[in-house]
């Protein structure tokens, strides 16, 4: 199913709902909360998942949102001191420092998310075969390759740990898709890796 | 509700900086379906809100602004923070107002009804299902993913989502492109496929 159609789909859902506000709605002044980013992570994600699963509430929202996007030379707080952009620089350099010494020593694999997430194997330049590395207790991996958008232009289920590339994704240049492999273990779990470009090809 | 209609009683300057507002805030909240109406009703409050600050000299740095043609400069020098203070308040009692239970029936009238279906009628019964699995799927979710799925299902581009949130593009991409993979397996998990909306 496609974005679009999804889209569509959603708004229907929506359409469908009551367009009055309900006692689970929160107050306006949470919704200006989010619009002016006040509040923790968990909050401002709580309230903006009420928001745009509610008729009114997203409707509210917009209002804000709208007023806040076309205030006259009104500045956002600033998210950024120049004690965090400083500190942000020095890590940055010892980041950077890290990865160029890694670069030396380190296989050809992106790591996954964490020390148990599946382990890509970058691919080669006009590789049409994207590999990972197996992950114990895995009963099957799903592959999927995404446009920008994260468009799913092509995907498979397999208890391989590599997938061809489909002819019409071969041979071209797409340097903005990207893929990812999530495995499924035996217990049920789920492991999945970084998503990551696919290359030239 | 009566509302006075006081746009001749604040300084035409001020009145064509709230204007100029009204117009920006119309096009940035058109695109999501926000209505006119609504935009009137806050800045027809702000007016009020204005007018009656002259008299305590709440507002005087706005109006401050010699006679003559309004410019944005002048207004977002001495008090586009006021304006826009203003607009908010204005905006929050409109919407605690229509929060209010209603004490007669017929006020509900203004209230939109749903929006038509594209499709064929013989399609609608089908499609409106699949709709509610799609949103019932959507529900599942992981709850970091699911409001940028949400966002971006509505219409909203990554930029406009990462803005809301106050993320970096590449984390607001990843977490919509896994909670997207995410809806998609959910929705495979009930035999929801490409050809579902064939």
């Amino acid at each position: 199913m496609t974005d679009a159609e999804l889209q569509d789909l959603y708004r229907d859902a929506l359409a469908a709902r009551d367009a009055r506000p309900g006692a689970s709605c929160p107050d306006p002044e949470a919704l200006q909360a989010l619009v002016e980013r006040q509040g923790s992570d968990d909050e401002r994600l709580a309230t903006l998942d009420h928001a745009f699963a509610c008729r009114s509430c997203s409707r509210e929202l917009e209002l804000l949102r709208a007023l806040r996007a076309a205030a006259p030379s009104v500045r956002r707080p600033r998210v950024a001191s120049p004690w965090l952009v400083a500190a942000s620089a020095i890590v940055a350099v010892a980041a950077a420092t890290i990865a160029l010494r890694s670069l030396t020593t380190a296989p050809n694999v992106m790591r996954g998310p964490s020390a148990g997430g599946v382990v890509l194997v970058k691919p080669a330049t006009n590789a049409s075969v994207l590999a990972w590395r197996a992950v114990p207790r895995a009963v099957s991996y799903v592959v999927e390759v995404m446009d920008t958008q994260g468009a799913v232009l092509a995907a498979d289920t397999t208890v391989d740990t590599s997938f061809a590339l489909p002819a019409r994704l071969r041979g071209r240049s797409a340097p903005h898709e990207q893929w990812w492999v999530r495995a499924r273990l035996s217990d049920g779990a789920e492991l999945q890796s970084p998503i990551a470009p696919v290359g030239p090809r | 509700m009566v509302v006075p209609h006081v746009t001749d009683q604040i300084s035409p300057a001020i009145e064509a900086v709230l204007m100029r507002f009204a117009a920006m805030v119309r096009r940035v909240g058109i695109r999501h379906g926000l209505s006119e109406s609504d935009v009137d009703e806050v800045f027809q409050e702000v007016r009020i809100r204005l007018w009656r600050a002259r008299g305590e000299g709440a507002n005087r740095a706005l109006d401050a602004a010699p006679a003559g043609p309004a410019t944005g400069e002048q207004i977002s020098s001495v008090g586009s923070s006021y304006l826009y203070r203003t607009a908010v308040s204005a905006a929050l009692d409109v919407l605690r107002r229509h929060r209010r239970p209603r004490e007669d029936a017929l006020e509900d009238v203004g209230q939109e009804p749903a929006a038509p279906s594209r499709r064929e009628p013989e399609q609608s019964l089908e499609s409106s299902e699949l709709a509610q699995q799609v949103a019932r799927a959507i529900d599942t979710i992981t709850p970091s993913r699911r409001p940028v799925v949400r966002m971006y299902l509505a219409g909203y581009t990554r930029e406009e989502i990462a803005s809301l949130l106050g993320w970096s593009e590449a984390k607001t991409r990843n977490l919509l492109y896994r909670g997207l993979a995410d809806l998609r397996e959910r929705l495979t998990e009930q035999g929801i496929g490409p050809e579902a909306v064939a």
